[in-house]
């Protein structure tokens, strides 16, 4: 069971770094959003996502 | 510890803009796991997906996949959301704070000001990051 759960954390820190090195490879630190940029996009997203769940009746 | 993750968490934590505290949280769910469970609703992951690119994301969810449990949003009882509705949460945010009662979640935990401005309305404390991180190393 221990070794279950360490090569279960060993593939978790392998999946964040590859996570991390996409995400620097990728980042344009001129185009970064602000924070309060990042929790508007959200918050679009979320209201296009719950309005498409009420109108397919999946809720 | 039974703890629901924004989808802006992930975002701090993976997207192009980032936040300290939403990094090491991900750090201490991969470290802590014997400590804490995580569960999010199917609307997180489409959040996600819709604001990463295709190549981070199918590395985002896969590591999600290692250490969430992710339950169907048809799942969380209607009359739930409903009543957090009622107490003045948007709709979606609505859906978050009854699928957080729903799993007894110790504490969902967000960015979300609009969220974290309404929990003297809900049963549970809503943590940011930062907070949860706190609580986190002081357990």
């Amino acid at each position: 069971m221990r070794a279950m759960k360490r090569s279960s954390t060993y593939t978790a820190q392998r999946y964040l770094t590859r996570i991390r090195r996409l995400v620097s490879k990728s980042r344009l630190p001129s185009l970064e959003p602000t924070d309060e940029q990042v929790i508007q996009m959200l918050r679009k997203t979320r209201k296009e996502l719950w309005e498409a769940k009420i109108a397919s009746g999946t809720r | 510890m039974r703890l629901v993750l924004d989808s802006n968490e992930y975002l701090f934590a993976f997207g192009f803009a980032k936040k300290p505290a939403s990094i090491v949280l991900m750090d201490l769910i991969v470290t802590r796991q014997a400590l804490l469970t995580i569960r999010i609703p199917r609307l997180i992951i489409e959040e996600i997906r819709r604001n990463l690119p295709g190549d981070i994301f199918r590395e985002v969810i896969a590591f999600i996949q290692r250490l969430t449990h992710i339950d169907e949003d048809f799942l969380i009882p209607f009359e739930l959301g409903s009543k957090y509705e009622l107490a003045g949460l948007k709709s979606a945010d609505a859906l978050i704070a009854a699928y957080a009662k729903w799993v007894r979640a110790d504490w969902p935990v967000t960015e979300n000001r609009h969220f974290l401005s309404r929990h003297k309305t809900l049963p549970f404390r809503v943590l940011t990051a930062e907070q949860c991180v706190k609580f986190i190393r002081s357990s």
